[in-house]
């Protein structure tokens, strides 16, 4: 018997084609929910990318208030594992990422913040940089000596992420702190 | 069955497998906010709430810090015993890494004074004496009393102290001007004064003893480590020393943690590293040690 092969009389190709469309949604879904669920935004207007899961490691790139990062993974501690837009790999941490954009324009919006030069040299805190200068003025008004507050400032900046990280493997303590057994 | 609803059917197939597709490749603990059994956001929220009460900024923090930090370092000295400093810095940075501050500037030092105390200051500035440090008897009992000064930290209590003293104001007024320097000035006295001449109030005293616990037991410590101290502290205290003169009302707080602890079940569980402090601090024997160098 010969089956016609009018457009109007043919029958509808069901399962093969609209599984396919199945499959293809499911595509294009995941791709798009993928890469929403990886991207993070930097917060605030300055935040270092460091070579290690803590504070005590050197940063290995500065980034800028919404900065893309693509999360990479999670330690159990609040460090992620991320990519920069220059390419370089570092950890952040989760309080100062999210997955939305920061409100209003960050101070550095635009600009590199560092070279790689400047890098190896950056820190987030008193110890980079010195006292601030309400604190600078503060000692000058009281005659107070600053040796013995930049000496233990100086000392807290000379103890590294690895040192650390040895510290807290050899007391089984800190990141290191032995995971319960469920 | 319609073609619409056919296709409707068939799209919310692909939906489901997307879910699934995302499930699969989510890493696991993608989502979690705890650090250890640390509440995260909890402490992020409370410490913001607080900063924004206090109307100062992260430079004004840490310059408040760093001025009660002057005071300190000029009033007593610091320790010239390199290796204690940095035992001090390694184990202060340990617990400072389990709170919701753990990517902010920390400084931990020791000041050179026999008297048994320990203090914090905005801006992640932590001092312990030589005194307290001789009265310890392991690094859990050293860990105690550094969480305690940085859950003071993490909570802005030096900030709400400098709140309290109505000079919020002052940092709101022209850089550079002689009348913001003066105010900062008397700010930095009011707050250097409050703690480390007359302490914190002791509702502040009992929430940073929570948080202290908490931050502990996040770090693998016996928090019976702090217990411990504090009921060798209360002891000395009824034989009429001065020690801890800034925490008073011990009795209460050892009350208040040693619940804290029973309910937390980690008491007796965790590190205590006596080697390890011995190693560090020359200490071989309970009584007192000398550390300076």
């Amino acid at each position: 018997m010969k089956i016609s092969q009018n457009a109007s009389d043919k029958l509808p190709s069901r399962r093969p084609g609209r599984w396919r469309l199945a499959l293809i949604s499911a595509a294009v879904i995941s791709s798009a929910g993928i890469l929403l669920a990886g991207d993070l935004y930097v917060q605030p207007d300055k935040l270092d990318v460091r070579e290690g899961p803590g504070l005590l490691f050197d940063p290995v790139e500065s980034v800028a208030k919404n900065a893309k990062l693509q999360e990479i993974e999670r330690t159990d501690d609040g460090w992620i594992k991320v990519t920069t837009p220059s390419g370089k790999q570092g950890y952040v941490f989760k309080g100062s990422v999210s997955d939305k954009q920061a409100a209003g324009p960050g101070l550095f919006s635009g600009m590199q913040v560092t070279s790689d030069s400047e890098a190896a040299q950056m820190s987030t805190g008193a110890a980079g940089k010195g006292l601030e200068p309400e604190a600078e003025q503060y000692a000058a008004n009281k005659n107070y000596s600053k040796v013995n507050l930049d000496a233990v400032i100086a000392m807290n900046k000379a103890v590294k992420g690895k040192q650390w990280m040895q510290f807290c493997q050899d007391g089984q303590i800190g990141p290191a702190k032995p995971k319960p057994n469920h | 069955m319609t073609r619409k609803t056919n296709r409707l059917r068939f799209v919310l197939t692909g939906s489901l497998l997307a879910t699934a597709a995302l499930v699969a490749t989510v890493p696991f603990n993608m989502g979690g906010c705890s650090a250890g059994n640390v509440d995260v956001m909890g402490l992020v929220n409370a410490g913001g709430k607080t900063l924004k009460a206090a109307g100062l900024n992260e430079h004004q923090e840490r310059a408040i810090g760093e001025s009660v930090s002057l005071a300190a370092t000029n009033q007593y000295g610091v320790t010239k015993n390199e290796r204690l400093a940095t035992y001090v810095v390694l184990v202060g940075q340990t617990l400072a890494s389990r709170t919701a501050r753990a990517d902010q500037p920390w400084v931990f030092g020791v000041l050179d004074t026999e008297k048994v105390n320990a203090f914090s200051g905005p801006g992640g500035y932590v001092w312990v004496t030589r005194g307290a440090i001789e009265q310890m008897h392991d690094e859990s009992e050293l860990a105690g009393v550094l969480a305690h000064e940085i859950g003071h930290v993490v909570k802005k209590h030096g900030l709400a102290m400098a709140q309290s003293a109505a000079y919020g104001d002052a940092f709101n007024t022209a850089v550079g001007s002689v009348g913001s320097a003066a105010k900062f000035s008397e700010l930095s006295d009011t707050v250097t004064t409050g703690i480390l001449d007359k302490g914190y109030a002791q509702p502040q005293e009992y929430e940073a003893d929570e948080a202290g616990v908490k931050y502990l037991i996040a770090a693998g410590y016996d928090p019976n480590g702090f217990l411990h101290f504090l009921q060798r502290i209360s002891a000395e205290q009824k034989t009429g020393g001065s020690v801890f003169s800034t925490h008073p009302g011990i009795d209460d707080r050892i009350k208040k943690i040693a619940n804290q602890i029973s309910a937390s079940g980690a008491g007796g569980t965790g590190a205590t590293l006596k080697d390890r402090f011995a190693a560090y601090t020359g200490k071989t024997n309970v009584g007192s040690i000398d550390l300076a160098q």
